[in-house]
């Protein structure tokens, strides 16, 4: 099997597979590489994680609860060792071939944005290190009442995976993006089969099905140009209030990326590591330099910092907003803060 | 290079930070050939010398406590808190109010006799260099501080709140998935979130970090349904004091 | 592009004041000595292994090869401790990073640099690389202010400058608080006006704490100078150099790349700069 993953541009092959022999593919795949699937963590909510059964794995999810990001981007991960006998030593470990199933259009949106992130200003070889060895199936979605994906242009996707699984009553349309979906199909390749008429007919219907049902809308007309004029507005003011600056929300997002960086010391050892750790921009010494100067010291500064970041910020890089209405945010703010009612005040 | 000597010093409290430190074992013994213990009461006399670094643990209830340590500060390069007693006052703080009454029902004799004033914690009184709170410290973290110190900084003392380790963790939100009242995003992180990773809310232990957000916590919990009092019973164990 | 440093060797330290050490470093690596190139402006990322890392100016000229030399005040957990060591301890660079001063494009024209305090740590490169090919420049002004005599980095230096008939180097300080001084006793922006250059072809370059941005900046202005051709060096906090870590974004800028070098006219465009 190659490793030749990155997406091409070009003519998508579609197939199908029946529902019923999906665990024989994945049995396949996490044959061959490191499988990682969704599964139900609490009542109503899941994670990704390391497969190890096919009845765990969910198929019927709406969002996990930390995207894929902590795969190649993880919450905190060791740069390198330091010995005053030895000197620096990075870590050279090869990370193992990894493929995430189950990932949903604004996730891989999501990964999108983070490659760009991770490669602007030159590319950071740790994040790539890893992310060079993940593969994308992804699976198609039906949105609940937190999904903005459809007002953010991120509900459907052409690129990032490997193949992306659309679910019909009974089977998949499977669309093979790159190589490595390829030699994925291949691994079991008696299992998936042209489409037929019908379930091209099928495959239509239910996109369209799917676009009536999304319920939120966030309309990002001009937004770029409002959120500098209401720059000052006391929406930020008042929010900021409410707002726990508890940092969930940063945590959560798929395209959020901030990092702190610190040492720490086994003196049993002697050996002194240096650990990149995710950080939070509404952090109040996320700015703070020495001296005790902070630049963006007040709440609502900080408050508003991060919505100015998901939806103009970094256009001029990304070419698009960051934010790819994942709705992790708003489902998991302790605080009720949603970011559609946050739009909606600055609109008005 | 003479070896820094360290001491460790226990006042009104458990002794469960320096039992967590004794429980390092291995590391402990490791770090005995780095620094030099001059007084490790729960583990051996003292050696009488003087240290560089007093780690103490406690509050301070008594008149000869709070004279140790305004002695203790004047010998030491670093005086450290380590503890939520010591930094805050800690569980040996709680109930202000009905302290009186515990005191008869737990020493029916002697308790009116007791000198005890109302417990304090170490900066109260003296010039605190570092704090390391938890209730008990977090060995892990101990360890992290003593190696700046040993080369004469500070530490960075975690300011956020559990929330984003607990994140970090993936867990499902207590507060948010099951209603419970959560202390998480108000409390300084350093333990990675441990109570709620077992699905039991943050007690809170840390103390707030600098930036915590009280009243809307409060808020959450009065919508959640829980009274006053019952959001009093919540902060008793380890916010009180900071209110 | 990585956030492993080199290892480096300090191999100098010159006490300036109570505050701030001159020190000098060599790269182990003698590949990475020989091609470390940088321009004026742009600054590196300076580990002490097991306590963090610092972002600081590249205070030697870019034509002087084989070591670098940063001018460091002891400020916190890194720099205190960089103070502490002696020559030969090893230490981790890696960069050099940012964008520097657009030095072609101040090539053949005036030259206004203007310091305050520890401001003086990129434009002492800025002044290295002007001098060292100095014909290619018209006039040359250096306006350096600090505190009190004794704050005057790299005094020997400058006193040198002042010497110097090829450009015009002038010294202030607030006070001299009793020390022996013979140069201006006031601010910097006294010293503005005795600058005698036509403005059309002058690049001013201003670099200090943030009052004084606000009180040189205000002067040139009402002096005439462009907007576009003020440039200032922005302090950020930093974590990576790169553009990653998010904590020297000023608006939607990352200071570490896009700056820390910015015109007047760009830096007033971003929002939460002041
Ligand atoms: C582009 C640039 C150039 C600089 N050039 C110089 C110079 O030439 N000489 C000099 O003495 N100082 C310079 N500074 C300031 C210097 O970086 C800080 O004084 C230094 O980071 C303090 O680190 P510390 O560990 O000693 O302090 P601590 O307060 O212990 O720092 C803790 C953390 O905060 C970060 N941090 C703290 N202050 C700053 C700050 N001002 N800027 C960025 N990150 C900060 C550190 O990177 C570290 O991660 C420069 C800053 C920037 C942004
Ligand atoms: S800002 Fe919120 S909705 Fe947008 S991508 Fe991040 S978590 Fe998802
Ligand atoms: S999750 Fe909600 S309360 Fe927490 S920082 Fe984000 S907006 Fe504020
Ligand atoms: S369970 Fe508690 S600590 Fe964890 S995210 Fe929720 S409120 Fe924060
Ligand atoms: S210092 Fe990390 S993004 Fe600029």
């Amino acid at each position: 099997m190659t490793y030749s993953h990155l997406p091409v541009k070009g003519k998508m092959i579609f197939l199908t597979i029946e529902k019923s022999r999906l665990k024989e593919f994945l049995e396949a795949v996490s044959d061959e590489c490191r499988l990682i699937v969704p599964e139900k963590k609490g009542k109503s909510t899941y994670i990704f994680r390391e497969y190890t059964d096919f009845s765990k794995v969910a198929l019927e999810f709406v969002r996990t609860i930390i995207p894929p990001k902590r795969f190649f981007f993880p919450p905190s991960e060791t740069l390198f060792s330091y010995t005053k006998t030895e000197g620096l030593s990075v870590s050279s470990e090869s990370e193992s071939f990894t493929v995430i199933f189950g990932v949903h259009p604004c996730d891989l949106h999501g990964i999108n944005i983070l490659d760009k992130a991770f490669s602007y200003g030159g590319r950071d070889s740790f994040y790539w290190r890893k992310r060079e060895k993940v593969g994308f199936i992804g699976l198609s979605c039906l949105p609940d009442k937190y999904c903005l994906c459809k007002s953010m242009h991120t509900d459907f996707i052409e690129d990032v995976y490997d193949i992306f699984l659309y679910t019909l009553d009974d089977v998949y349309m499977v669309s093979v993006r790159t190589a490595f979906g390829d030699d994925l199909i291949r691994l079991k390749s008696d299992l998936f089969k042209s489409p037929t008429k019908r379930e091209v007919v099928e495959y239509k219907k239910r996109i369209m099905e799917r676009d009536s049902m999304f319920t939120r809308i966030m309309d990002i007309t001009n937004l770029a140009d409002l959120l500098t004029l209401e720059y000052k507005s006391e929406v930020w003011e008042e929010y900021s209030r409410r707002c726990l600056f508890c940092g969930s929300c940063i945590m959560v997002c798929p395209t959020c990326q901030c990092f702190d960086v610190y040492d720490t010391t086994d003196l049993t050892k002697g050996i002194s590591y240096r650990i990149r750790r995710w950080d939070a921009c509404m952090r109040k010494d996320y700015a703070l330099v020495a001296g005790g100067h902070n630049f963006r010291e007040d709440r609502a500064a900080r408050f508003r910092f991060r919505y100015l970041h998901k939806e103009i910020g970094f256009a001029e890089m990304q070419g698009r907003a960051t934010c790819t209405g994942c709705g992790r945010c708003s489902e998991t703010c302790p605080a009720g803060i949603d970011m559609v009612e946050v739009v909606r005040r600055i609109r008005e | 290079m003479e070896k820094p000597k360290v001491g460790f010093y226990s006042l009104t409290s458990c002794s469960g930070d320096i039992l967590e430190i004794t429980n390092l074992e291995e590391d402990l013994l490791k770090l005995l050939e780095i620094v030099d213990v001059v007084d490790l009461n729960v583990a051996m006399p003292s050696t009488g010398k003087k240290p560089d670094i007093a780690f103490v643990e406690g509050a301070i209830t008594q008149a000869d406590e709070a004279r140790f340590v305004r002695q203790l500060r004047k010998q030491v390069k670093y005086l450290v808190a380590i503890g939520s007693c010591a930094c805050t006052g800690g569980v040996v703080a709680r109930g202000p109010k009905q302290r009186r009454g515990w005191l008869k029902d737990v020493y029916p004799e002697s308790g009116e006799g007791f000198k005890i004033g109302f417990p304090r914690p170490l900066k109260d009184v003296v010039q605190v260099d570092l704090e390391i709170p938890g209730c008990p410290i977090e060995k892990r973290y101990f360890l992290h501080c003593v190696g700046y110190l040993l080369k004469g900084v500070m530490p960075e003392v975690p300011n956020y709140p559990v929330c984003m380790e607990c994140k970090m963790r993936e867990n499902e939100c207590l507060l948010r998935y099951r209603g419970l009242p959560c202390l998480g995003p108000i409390t300084r992180a350093g333990c990675g979130a441990r109570q709620p990773s077992l699905g039991r809310p943050c007690d809170g232990c840390f103390g707030p970090y600098d930036d915590a957000n009280l009243e809307s916590l409060m808020e959450i919990f009065r919508r959640l349904g829980l009274s006053e009092r019952e959001i009093k019973k919540r902060l008793d164990l380890f916010w009180e004091r900071h209110r | 592009m990585s956030l492993v440093p080199e290892m480096a060797t300090l191999v100098e330290k010159r006490y300036l004041d109570p505050h701030h050490s001159l020190f000098r470093f060599i790269f182990d690596n003698e590949l990475k000595r020989e091609g470390f190139g940088f321009r004026p402006g742009q600054f590196v990322m300076l580990s002490i292994f097991g306590v963090g890392e610092a972002p600081i100016s590249i205070t030697s000229g870019p034509d002087e090869k084989g070591f670098i030399e940063l001018c460091v005040r002891k400020a916190g957990r890194v720099t205190t401790v960089l103070h502490n060591l002696e020559e030969n301890s090893k230490v981790g660079i890696r960069g050099p990073y940012g964008n520097g001063y657009p030095v072609e494009q101040m090539l053949g024209g005036n030259l206004l640099i203007i310091a305050g305090g520890l401001g003086i740590a990129p434009l002492r490169s800025l002044i290295r690389y002007a001098l060292w090919r100095r014909d290619a420049f018209k006039e040359i002004y250096i306006i350096y202010g600090a505190r009190s005599p004794e704050n005057i980095l790299f005094r020997g230096e400058m006193e040198n400058l002042v010497l110097r008939n090829d450009i015009n180097c002038l010294l202030t300080v607030d006070s001299t608080y009793g020390q022996p001084w013979n140069a201006h006793v006031g601010r910097v922006t006294d010293l503005l006006e005795r600058v005698r250059m036509p403005l059309k072809d002058t690049s001013v370059a201003v670099c200090g704490p943030p009052v004084f941005y606000r009180f040189v900046l205000n002067k040139l202005l009402s002096l005439g100078y462009s907007k576009g051709k003020i440039y200032m060096s922005l302090e950020r906090r930093m974590e990576c150099g790169m553009g990653k870590c998010g904590h020297c974004v000023v608006g939607h800028k990352y200071t570490c790349v896009d700056g820390p070098i910015f015109t007047y006219w760009d830096a007033i465009n971003l929002p939460e700069i002041f």
